[in-house]
Formats: structure tokens, C-alpha cells, sequence
């Protein structure tokens, strides 16, 4: 086991070292650097001031030895200074972080506590009026765009009945627990609606499976009531698929709480990403850009490892896994 | 028994020494592979022209995948496959093509094999597409004929799989499999998915194709009593092993090798009466994975001696009367009806207890 | 077997007591009669054998005992009794305490039949703490217990075992196991040997008798094999299109089966000893049972069917000596 997550992280290093490259040349790609951005801004630049600046921040290299620049001082721990916030990369990226890490953890616990029961509850009763209401809901939540959502509770809750603040982390001066708990209420209950509806349908799918199975009907054969051939042993099976397509569905929850943060003006790493790039802020963007890179790769180890541990039968270790 | 006027000319079929291991687990780029399933180990035999062979044998010995082989689905670790006098191996263009043509396969489950998006008529017709027979009209009217012959309506040709019984689509399969008009069918199982009522149905209307064609098939199956209906010769296989191969009247009244014997005495007969406790072979088949030193049968077999469980036996002429030489081999230290054990070193300590 | 609505007979009543039972499952072209209205019984200790072809109704009429009939399909006619218990009268809520108590079921399949992700030696003990009280160490003995009685070596290493890490024969006898661990009357066995290999298929019935001279359950023993059915039933009953069409013990049955059903699936089956050129076949497909003939279901098949059989279904009638047979053909012992 040790083994093979030790071998996964030095993949997951290696994906993070192509993918460095690969954003790098994609935000080079982008029309414009800070040196247009500065010429907008101070029109008495003249075109040689211009050429200068850009011989002394290096752009004008080719790409290749930009990066391979880049890269040297970042393993020195050196990943630069963002142009907005006038500070290192690495100092700013932590409140951000943390922002996002409340929004989407508590997202992700509040939609599986939901989408698990009432998935069940949905297969178990497949075809009845509250199945179809529970579809009905999933697909709204699914299909509703995140934007137009956000819109609405804000409009709802902030506007209309004036009871939740509509943007940021913390009131002005303000900044107790409650003050800051008040200010995640609408950003989770979007992103919850928008995540919850596909985690509900793929526990519901994966439970109307598994009840279809032959040690479904042995369970019953033996004596087991309804709920403990549920419970006992039907939840574990049905939760195996569940965990790797959440696992996966990550890098969309991730995309939903870049719209949402931005919708809510709420200071998490989506916001950052964002804001470095409308503000071709190269640095932060690609600093922020691979961090959600690397979250999203080890989401799916770890969706690995919870599914060795849920399922006896995959064994990482050499030799394992052979019947008999 | 059509074997013996063949016997001079040329096999049809000739494999030799084949072996193919397969790697399991093992998956991304720092993992080690965890075991080799050794499915082939030096399997050879011949099938002449019109002969049929059947490969026999339980989960696990190798059977499908000798056929698989065979068919070039899989390649193999080393060892020939000869058809027709060419090797498979090296086939390539146009010959690749009509050695394709000639050899057809039959499965086991015949509904995963046919296209359901496919109605009957053109599922029957696509190999004389491929293979550019004919114009539509002449395709058509072949695809009608064959349909007759394998006791199909003409009629249902614009219908489709899901639309049949299982018995009808393994119809359809061995429909398909003989368009082409082939001089060799691999029948992977074909009877396995069928009712008792369909089997004999199907065993007939193979027999018929058989008889009238002139056709050679290699038919793998775990059902020694369909053999006895169907095959000239049989092969047993164990673990990779062709552990006896004899033509069939020989090996069912007097087979030589322990497993063999086991197979024939595990068949249950109706109107046979209650089984007498104590007569099944003991120990279960073993992980080809890991297969047993040896023999790969000592660990099941009553007369397994030290010998069996270090050395292989090497398949080997049955002496004494009988069919004529090199018909009848079989690879055991101790064969049946050959006197008493010699060494006299009794059950292997490692013979399983009850 | 005096009147249909009698409960049994306590003193030496048959384990089990079908009458009448009816099992329908709607469709869109209508009711499908999966079973349409069988009667028959299993006396303590004896083993009856169900032989049929894919939707004869053997499977169904077998699961309605446990009620475990799967919906939309349920019990529309009828009575079941175990001993003198009327399984047909009894709530939802109450058959999970009969299920693994008094009756007993296993099925065709051991690779799948085993749950996963629990070991086995927890699913065995789980099959005991369902239905007896006591500590965790109780039903971890009785599981080792049971391990030990089906003959699976190092049952204490063996009870660690998830399903995987056994071979098919090794869980068909862990699935034994978890059946017997309460002592049921009854066990209802479908198809299984069927999903595995000649050797084992041998070992698997071998060790179902010795159980049964151990526990002394009665055993309905479901196959489509006459060869396997042969080979461990006292008492067989052949069954069609939802019918029972023959019923007798092995030894009348298979030595003078009286219906052409029963006698063309004996033909049919290839043997080692005899050696024709061409297998005697029933015409015909496996009938579609929303779809049979009116009169006899088998008349379409048939080779003695006249207008009579294509009008008027059959009753299944003794024949002497109890062997019964559900055809006007049939011939009767002479009186």
C-alpha cells in the first residue's frame, strides 16, 4: 500500500511538472502582458521604455527558456511576486486559500449527507411520487446555471428579505465566528444545489444496482429485515462507485466555486484565479492555477485509497488480489 | 469416424509447443505485475481435413485460450500455429485474408456476439461483405441458403437478435460462421447457454453440417458426454496441459489418465441412481496462477507418487494393443491399466485428505 | 391430502405444503402465469428434485416459499405451509424470522451470491445472530462450526476470508454453510451446481447429502440437469410452461417416465454409454408462457398431441402407484 501511494505521488509530480509547463504557455499565450496593461495605463510610455521593461522582466525570451527561468527559481522556492496584490506568490495564496477550503469543504460534507440518504431513499423507492420529486429536484439543481442561481438568492435573501450579507467573508469591522458563518450561507447553499443533484442521482443509480444483486436476494434468504440488508448490505457496495465519480467530479466542483466566489465577490482561490488573470497577474495565476492542479490529483488518490478500503477485493500490494 | 482415410494427407490444422502466459494486475506506470496466468504450456495437436477435435477440459485449463490463439485474437508467447500448411504467425495481405475465410468461429454466448442494431439478414451477410463475395443479389441469395440449411426462415432475414430465441441466434451465429463456406470452425462452448430442449437441437444441426460439408471443427467443451456424440478425437486438457489426446471410442472405454478417468466418472447419469459418497475427486482445480510442481493433476490424483509431484510427465504413446501408434498419448507417470505402481512409494504425502 | 384449505396434519405432516400456488407477474401484453397453480409436498429428511427448462417456473414457484417473489411478480393464488405454518397468511414483517430458520434457500451462482466487501466467516455468523441471541464470540463459534461441517480446511484462517480470495467450490460450500448455520427444515437449492466444474459439481452434491444425513433437512433440490436431479432426489417432479406435468419418485420416474415431456428431455440428453448417430430433439422452442397453447402447454411440442390435447389442459392424475402425470396419453398401470 505505502508502496503504491509513494509510486502515485511521484505520477502525480510528474503530472504537476507537465502541467506547470502547459499553463505557463498557455497564460504566455494570452494576448497582452503587464507591459501592454502599464502602456494603457501610462500613455507618455513610449515604445522603447516598452522593449526596455520587457528585456528587464525577461519577456522577451522564448517561451521555453522563460519557463525553464521560471521553473529554476520556483524550486528554489522562489514563485515570484504577484503584480496586483504587490506581495510574494506564496504569502498571498493562504487566506485564499483557506476561504475556498471552508467553502467547498463544507459543500462537499453537506452534499453527501444529503445526496447519500435521500439517493437511497430515491432507489428504494423507485417509480414512487417521492422518487420523481427527488429527480425532479436533482435536475433542477443540475441544470439551473450557477450564475443565474446566485443571482437569485442574493436577490432573495440579501435584497428582497434582507437576512444574509451578499458578498465577502466578514462584515466591515465585524469579523466574529457568526459574522463569518452568516457570510458562507449563500456561497455553500449554491454550490450545494449545484453539486448535490448529480452526487443524489449517481447514489441512487449505484443503489438500484447494487439491490439487483444475487447476495441481495442471499441476505434476504437469511433472514435479514429490509433496512439491515440496506444498511449492512447494500450502503457499502453502492458507496464504491459513488466515491471514485466524486472524487473526479472535483475539478467541477472546483469550476463551480470559481463562478460562485466570484459571484459572491467572496475572496477564495476561484476569486484569485480569476482576478490574476483578468489582471494578467502571470504569477498568481500560475502559482494559483497548479495548486488547484495538484488539490484535484491527490482528490483522486485519495478516492483510491478510500476505495481499497472500502472494497476488500483491490489490493495495491505486489502479488494481491489473486483468487484462491 | 472419417480420421483414418485423412491420416495420410496433410493436417489441416497443425499447433505446436504452443504457450501463452498471461500478465494480471499490474496497472500504472510504478506498479509491479502480481502474477502470470500460465494458460498455455506447450500445447500441440492436429486436425485433418473434415476431422473433428474436441478440446476438453474445466474452468481455467487453457481450452479458450488455445482456440483464441488459434484465431489470432491473442498471440502467442512462443510456439506455431499452422493452417493449411502456412503460419499463422507470419500471415499477412491476401493470404491473411483467406486463411481468415477459412477458418470461422462459433461462441458461447450467442446473443454478445451478434449485433443487435443488426438485423438477422445483414449480421448473417457481413463476413461476404468483407471479404467482397459476390454482388448484393448473389450475397442475398446466399445469405437465404444458408439460412435454410441451418434450419432459419428466409423470411426473418430483415428481423432482429433480440427478436429470436436463444437457441435461433445460436442459429444465426453458425449461420454467419458458414457463409463463407470455411473448411474449419472453432465452437467455443456453443451449447453452454442453451436449454436441454435446444441443446440436442443444435448438437444435431452441427453433426449435419458436419457430415455434409465435409467441415473440421476444433470444439471446446466441458461436457464430456456432448464429445462423445460429436468429436472423431479428444483432447484433455489440465492446467495448460494436454494431459491425454486420444480418438474418441478409445478414450471413453478406456482412458489412461487419472483426470480423464475423473471427468468421465463425475458425468451424473439420469436413471443412474444416487451418488455413491466418497467417488468425487477431491481438491479443488488449481490457480493457474500458481500451479502445482509437477504433474499439475498430484495434488487431486489417488495415484500420485513422489515422482508427480517433481517432474512433468512428457505426453507420451500409450503402448500395448489398441488404435494404432501415436494415436493414443497420454502424459502420466502412472497411467491406468498399466499394473500395479512400480516404486511401490504409495499416495504422495501431499495427496488431499477428504 | 384431504381439502385444499386444511392446515397439514401435524403428526408426520410434510416440511413443506404447496397447494394450488399461483404466481403472476403483470406485463405489458398482459398477466404472465409464471406458475399456474401447482400442489405438492416434502415429507422430513426426503429431497424432491424440480426439473425444468428457463421459465418453467421452477425458480419462481421455489422463491414464493420464502416470499421472495421479485415485484411486480407476486403470489395470486394459493396456500404454503411450512409444517403448520401458513407462509402465504403470514405479514411482510414476519417472513425475515422464518427465512434462514425454517427455510433455506441457495443459488446458482456462488461467485456472486457472497457479498463482497464483508468476510465470509462474518456473513456465516451474521445468518446465526439473525435468528439466536447471544454474544459476537457465540456467533463467531458457530460460523467456525459450521465452516468445519461443510469440510473447508483452516476454517479459523478461512473465516478472514473475503469471497474473492476463495474458489468457486470452496464458496458453494460457504454458502452451505451460512444456509444450515440455524438448522432449517427445508432446503431449497436452486441450480447449485450448475455454474461450476464437473469434479466440483460432484462435490457439491456429495456434500448436500452428507449434510442432510447430518442435519436432516428436507431438500428441494431445483436443476435443469435430470443427470444431477438423478443423482441426490428421492422424489422428482418435472415441470412446463408453469405446470407440474410429472411427479413420482426417481426410481418410477426415471426408470418409466410417463409424459412425452418428460421422456423426450430424457432422449434428448446425450450420454456417455449409448451412441446414436443423431440425438432424438424435442421440436420447437422453450415456451413463451404468455404465449402457450390452449389445452395441454406441451401440446405444440409434442408428437402424441391430438385435437383433444389442443383443447382440453390435462389434470395431473396418479397413474397407480403414485406416480403422477398430467397427460391424456399417458399410460395408466393396468388395475
Amino acid at each position: 500500500m505505502t508502496r503504491y501511494v509513494m509510486g502515485r505521488l511521484v505520477e502525480s509530480v510528474i503530472v504537476l511538472v507537465i502541467m506547470s509547463f502547459v499553463i505557463y504557455a498557455l497564460i504566455g499565450l494570452m494576448p497582452g502582458d503587464p507591459i501592454d496593461l502599464m502602456i494603457q495605463s501610462d500613455p507618455r510610455l513610449t515604445p522603447a521604455d516598452a522593449a526596455r521593461l520587457r528585456a528587464v522582466y525577461g519577456l522577451d525570451k522564448p517561451l521555453v527558456e522563460r519557463y525553464l527561468h521560471w521553473a529554476t527559481a520556483a524550486l528554489s522556492g522562489d514563485f515570484g511576486h504577484s503584480r496586483l496584490y504587490v506581495r510574494p506568490v506564496l504569502e498571498v495564496m493562504p487566506d485564499f486559500l483557506l476561504n475556498t477550503f471552508n467553502l467547498m469543504g463544507l459543500t462537499f460534507v453537506i452534499s453527501i449527507v444529503i445526496a447519500v440518504p435521500v439517493g437511497v431513499y430515491a432507489a428504494l423507492r423507485q417509480h414512487s411520487a417521492g422518487d420523481y420529486a427527488i429527480n425532479l429536484a436533482c435536475f433542477a439543481g443540475i441544470s439551473v446555471p450557477i450564475f443565474w442561481l446566485a443571482l437569485m438568492l442574493i436577490i432573495l435573501f440579501a435584497v428582497l428579505i434582507p437576512v444574509l450579507p451578499a458578498s465577502g467573508v466578514s462584515s466591515i469591522g465585524g469579523g466574529g465566528f457568526l459574522d463569518h458563518a452568516r457570510h458562507l450561507v449563500l456561497p455553500v447553499v449554491t454550490l450545494t444545489i449545484f453539486s448535490v443533484g448529480s452526487y443524489t442521482r449517481f447514489m441512487r443509480a449505484s443503489t438500484i444496482e447494487v439491490m439487483r444483486q444475487d447476495y441481495i436476494r442471499t441476505a434476504f434468504a437469511k433472514g435479514a429485515s429490509r433496512n439491515r440488508v440496506v444498511v449492512r448490505h447494500a450502503l457499502r457496495n453502492a458507496l464504491l462507485p459513488v466515491v471514485t465519480i466524486i472524487a473526479l467530479s472535483f475539478g467541477t466542483l472546483f469550476s463551480g466555486a470559481l463562478i460562485t466566489e466570484t459571484m459572491f465577490a467572496y475572496p477564495g482561490m476561484g476569486k484569485l484565479i480569476y482576478d490574476s488573470i483578468m489582471g494578467n497577474d502571470f504569477n498568481m495565476a500560475l502559482v494559483a492555477l497548479l495548486f488547484a492542479t495538484l488539490v484535484t490529483l491527490l482528490a483522486n488518490l485519495a478516492a483510491d485509497i478510500a476505495y481499497a478500503w472500502l472494497d476488500p477485493r483491490i489490493s495495491y500490494k505486489s502479488g494481491g488480489g489473486s483468487p484462491r | 469416424m472419417s480420421a483414418p482415410e485423412h491420416r495420410a494427407t496433410e493436417p489441416l490444422l497443425e499447433v505446436r509447443d504452443l504457450v501463452k502466459h498471461f500478465t494480471i494486475g499490474g496497472k500504472g506506470m510504478f506498479a509491479r505485475a502480481s502474477g502470470r496466468v500460465q494458460a498455455l504450456n506447450g500445447v500441440s495437436f492436429t486436425i485433418g481435413p473434415g476431422e473433428t477435435l474436441a478440446l476438453v477440459g474445466e474452468s481455467g485449463c487453457g481450452k479458450t485460450t488455445a482456440a483464441r490463439v488459434i484465431a489470432r485474437l491473442y498471440r502467442p508467447d512462443s510456439g506455431v500455429v499452422r493452417f493449411k500448411g502456412m503460419d499463422m504467425a507470419t500471415l499477412k495481405g491476401g493470404k491473411l485474408k483467406s486463411a481468415r475465410r477459412a477458418l470461422q468461429m462459433v461462441f458461447q454466448d450467442p446473443y454478445g456476439s451478434l449485433n443487435p442494431r443488426l438485423p438477422i439478414g445483414a449480421v448473417i451477410g457481413e463476413p461476404l461483405k468483407i471479404h467482397g463475395v459476390g454482388r448484393a443479389a448473389e450475397r442475398r441469395q446466399r445469405v437465404a441458403d444458408v439460412m435454410v440449411q441451418v434450419g432459419l426462415n428466409p423470411g426473418d432475414a430483415d428481423r432482429y437478435p433480440h427478436q429470436f430465441s436463444g437457441g435461433q441466434r445460436q442459429r444465426i451465429a453458425i449461420a454467419r460462421a458458414l457463409v463463407l463456406e470455411p473448411e474449419l470452425i472453432i465452437a467455443d462452448e456453443p451449447l453452454s447457454a442453451l436449454d436441454v430442449s435446444i441443446q440436442s437441437q443444435i448438437l444435431n444441426l452441427l453433426k449435419d453440417i458436419q457430415e455434409d460439408r465435409g467441415l473440421a471443427f476444433l470444439f471446446i467443451t466441458h461436457d464430456l458426454a456432448v464429445v462423445n456424440y460429436f468429436a472423431d478425437r479428444v483432447a484433455v486438457m489440465y492446467l495448460g496441459h494436454i494431459v491425454e489426446i486420444a480418438p474418441r471410442a478409445a478414450l471413453f472405454a478406456a482412458p489412461r489418465h487419472p483426470y480423464s478417468q475423473a471427468l468421465i466418472d463425475a458425468i451424473p447419469v439420469p436413471g443412474g441412481g444416487k451418488r455413491r459418497l466418497g467417488t468425487a475427486t477431491a481438491g479443488d482445480v488449481p490457480n493457474p496462477t500458481s500451479p502445482p510442481s509437477g504433474c499439475p493433476f498430484h495434488p487431486r490424483c489417488a495415484r500420485a507418487t513422489g515422482t508427480c509431484r517433481e517432474t512433468m510427465p512428457a505426453l507420451v504413446d500409450v503402448p500395448g494393443p489398441g488404435p494404432g501408434q501415436g494415436e493414443h498419448k497420454v502424459a502420466c507417470h502412472h497411467p491406468l491399466e498399466d499394473g500395479p505402481l512400480e516404486d511401490g512409494a504409495g499416495p504422495a504425502a501431499g495427496a488431499p485428505q477428504p | 391430502m384431504s381439502s385444499a384449505s386444511a392446515a397439514p396434519n401435524s403428526a408426520s405432516a410434510p416440511v413443506l405444503t404447496v397447494r394450488d400456488l399461483e404466481v403472476t407477474f403483470p406485463t405489458p401484453q398482459g398477466p404472465l402465469r409464471a406458475v399456474a397453480g401447482i400442489s405438492y409436498s416434502i415429507d422430513p429428511g426426503r429431497t424432491l428434485g424440480v426439473v425444468g427448462e428457463s421459465g418453467c417456473g421452477k425458480s419462481v414457484s421455489a422463491l414464493a416459499v420464502l416470499g421472495l417473489v421479485p415485484p411486480p411478480g407476486r403470489v395470486t393464488g394459493g396456500t404454503i405451509w411450512l409444517g403448520a405454518l401458513e407462509v402465504t397468511a403470514m405479514d411482510e414483517d414476519a417472513l425475515p424470522a422464518i427465512r434462514g430458520e425454517r427455510v433455506s434457500m441457495i443459488f446458482q451462482e456462488p461467485m456472486t451470491a457472497l457479498n463482497p466487501v464483508l468476510s465470509v466467516g462474518e456473513q456465516i455468523a451474521e445468518a446465526w445472530t439473525l435468528h439466536r441471541a447471544g454474544p459476537a464470540a457465540d456467533a463467531r463459534e458457530a460460523a467456525l462450526t459450521m465452516l468445519e461441517r461443510v469440510r473447508i480446511p483452516n476454517p479459523v484462517e478461512r473465516y478472514a476470508n473475503y469471497p474473492h480470495q476463495m474458489s468457486g467450490g470452496m464458496r458453494q460450500r460457504a454458502i452451505i454453510a451460512m444456509a444450515l448455520a440455524c438448522g432449517p427444515e427445508l432446503l431449497i437449492a436452486d441450480e447449485p451446481t450448475t455454474a461450476l466444474d464437473v469434479t466440483i459439481q460432484a462435490q457439491i452434491i456429495e456434500l448436500m447429502m452428507e449434510m442432510q444425513a447430518e442435519f436432516g433437512m428436507a431438500i428441494q433440490f431445483i436443476s435443469h440437469n435430470l443427470g444431477v436431479v438423478s443423482e441426490i432426489a428421492d422424489d422428482v417432479m418435472v415441470m412446463y410452461g408453469g405446470h407440474i406435468v410429472e411427479m413420482a419418485t426417481a426410481e418410477q420416474i426415471f426408470s418409466n417416465p410417463r409424459h412425452p415431456y418428460t421422456r423426450a428431455l430424457m432422449e434428448t440428453v446425450p450420454r456417455l454409454g449409448a451412441r446414436a448417430r443423431r440425438l432424438p430433439t424435442i421440436p420447437g422452442t422453450v415456451p413463451d408462457i404468455l404465449d402457450l397453447p390452449p389445452g395441454c402447454a406441451f401440446s405444440d411440442r409434442c408428437p402424441l398431441a391430438d385435437e383433444n390435447c389442443r383443447q382440453a389442459a390435462p389434470a395431473l392424475e396418479d397413474l397407480g402407484g403414485g406416480h403422477l402425470a398430467a397427460c391424456f396419453k399417458a399410460p395408466k398401470d393396468s388395475p
